[in-house]
């Protein structure tokens, strides 16, 4: 496994990051997911991206840690909202959001839960840019900071809003972004993922598959419980296969093959520190892994994925 | 049953707030005269010739508002045009300010088309009561409103989790380089016809959307975190021709 440098933190993560969202999801063997997270750990990955509030992700983790001893991994987490909102909104003021106190208390807590000294990042989720001057979040993130209890800061944009992320990676005052990057949505290399290297910046690439979309997954409904079933309502679900075997095709590949032609897609970017997938069984770690291992995708097949972009 | 209730050029604020209580009425519309009557009528037509742009009068009067308008795009003409637009302004401004009490009027000016107005939406604030005012010049299409019962909350969560950051970027896109949202979306034809059509996967029964009147005013709610927005859409007519478009919102928080 290849690892990067995760900004100017310095801190070198693996180029693929355990995705835990869905952990808990209805259906999954719990042994089976705990037995995936054991095997990427083990198998190089040592960056985890985690919910604090998905207490079932917080307890296989933790159960992943004490189990293997040694170094713990790097720990992505992001941070839980106060506020339920749909959408990112401006009318949401950031000290309502994420107040301060709330970061420190969840921020403790969960390295007592994960029997961790250090957080390698705590990240403000569906970020909107009227909150870098907002609250007192980004005071008390640096307190944590200096106190070591994390390493970097960090801020998370909504699916395929990429722009409210421009103003935090110039202004000095985050350490990492993350954000959606995939073969549908290539929003991000335009000018975002620039700008991080400018200002050294990590960068988290999320939902690489988009959410199964970039998978023979998606031949079939998912099933009541999943959250996608309702995500991939009945047009979304058809357009989105329609368009990844039209990605396939238009390479020569069967449909089976997208999942590591999307991965290696999202790694290709010299600017993407790491890419957050999730591995709930241990046939995902490994085919992921031998995806990664074949490194970036050539540049002329780059181009010729640049014009199925669809939501961007 | 409409959602939509008509009320006479005349009306006041009281008319408007009955209306507005009852909780089957989504909007009200207002009757107005047509453009060609108005005394303004010339300086509506200019600024319908000019590059497409929004002005936020931020506590400027409307008749200051209109001067700087008028120094920027027309070397300070249309004097008297902007007086009488001003004026009718301000008296709209007051009769939505009457619906909310303790409110000031955020009022603005759009000539520029946003294409997210053609998908069903709700207009948000932070304060917990507030109501929008709309008043088209030379607008072919009038707003669309629909009950909350005819958009399916799911799949309408799911749809606009995907597409409002992509609207909001295309709003952005069109105001800045005033490129043809058909060019600009020509990757998305699907979603580029539900604009086109307004048959979106979340809409119940497509019968079931009003119509105001071409050029009539327009009040409908807007959610708050203490009460439910109107749903409502933008015409497609309204396109190639947005025409101006004068936006009053008025939002407070009860005493």
């Amino acid at each position: 496994m290849r690892m990067r440098r995760l900004g100017r933190t310095g801190i070198a993560v693996s180029e693929l990051t355990l995705g835990t969202t869905g952990l808990g999801r209805p259906g999954l063997d719990p042994a089976e997911a705990a037995q995936a997270v054991d095997l990427a750990l083990g198998s190089g990955i040592n960056t985890v991206e985690l919910a604090a509030a998905d207490r079932q992700a917080v307890s296989i983790l933790a159960e992943a840690i004490r189990a293997r001893g040694g170094a713990a991994p790097h720990v992505l987490c992001r941070a839980t909202s106060r506020v339920a909102f749909d959408l990112p909104s401006p009318h949401v003021h950031a000290g309502d959001a994420y107040p301060g106190a709330a970061l420190r208390t969840e921020t403790e807590q969960l390295l007592r839960d994960l029997g961790v000294e250090r957080l390698a990042l705590v990240q403000l989720h569906a970020w909107c840019p009227e909150w870098l001057d907002e609250g007192d979040w980004l005071e008390t993130l640096l307190s944590l900071r200096q106190e070591g209890k994390i390493a970097a800061i960090g801020v998370s944009l909504f699916d395929h809003d990429v722009p409210a992320g421009l103003d935090a990676v110039a202004s000095g005052r985050i350490d990492c972004v993350q954000l959606m990057y995939n073969l549908f949505d290539q929003a991000a290399a335009e000018e975002i993922l620039p700008l991080c290297r400018r200002h050294d910046v990590g960068a988290v690439a999320r939902s690489p598959l988009y959410f199964g979309g970039l998978s023979p997954r998606l031949a079939q409904p998912f099933p009541a419980g999943d959250w996608r079933a309702a995500y991939f309502f009945d047009s979304h679900r058809r357009e989105t296969r329609a368009r990844a075997e039209a990605i396939a095709a238009s390479l020569g590949l069967p449909i089976d093959a997208l999942p590591a032609l999307a991965l290696r897609f999202a790694l290709s970017h010299p600017a993407v520190t790491t890419v957050a997938v999730g591995m709930h069984r241990p046939d995902h770690v490994a085919a992921n892994l031998a995806a990664a291992a074949e490194g970036p995708l050539p540049a002329e097949t780059l181009e010729r994925l640049a014009g199925h972009r669809w939501l961007s | 049953m409409t959602a939509l209730a008509s009320l006479p050029a005349d009306a006041g604020a009281e008319d408007a707030r009955r209306r507005l209580a009852d909780p089957a009425i989504e909007a009200v519309e207002i009757a107005a005269a047509p453009l060609d009557a108005q005394p303004f009528r010339d300086l509506v037509q200019a600024l319908k010739r000019a590059p497409g742009f929004r002005l936020d009068f931020r506590g400027q009067t409307p008749d200051e508002a209109l001067a700087l308008v008028a120094r920027q795009l027309f070397a300070g003409a249309f004097a008297a045009e902007r007086a009488s637009l001003a004026a009718e302004i301000e008296r709209l401004a007051a009769l939505a300010a009457a619906l909310v009490e303790g409110a000031r009027p955020q009022i603005a000016l759009r000539t520029y088309f946003a294409p997210g107005d053609l998908v069903w939406h709700v207009d948000r604030v932070a304060e917990r009561r507030a109501f929008r005012l709309l008043w088209p010049l030379g607008r072919p299409g009038g707003m669309r409103v629909t009950q909350a019962d005819n958009i399916d909350p799911g799949i309408y969560g799911a749809y606009m989790r995907r597409e409002h950051p992509l609207l909001c970027r295309l709003d952005t896109e069109v105001l800045r380089t005033g490129a043809p949202l058909e060019t600009l979306w020509a990757h998305r034809p699907a979603q580029l016809a539900a604009m086109t059509t307004g048959r979106f996967p979340f809409i119940v029964d497509p019968a079931r959307a009003w119509s105001v009147a071409p050029g009539a005013i327009s009040i409908h709610r807007v959610a708050t975190p203490a009460a439910q927005g109107t749903f409502h859409c933008s015409s497609w007519a309204n396109r190639h021709a947005p025409g101006v478009q004068i936006v009053i919102t008025v939002a407070a928080d009860p005493a």
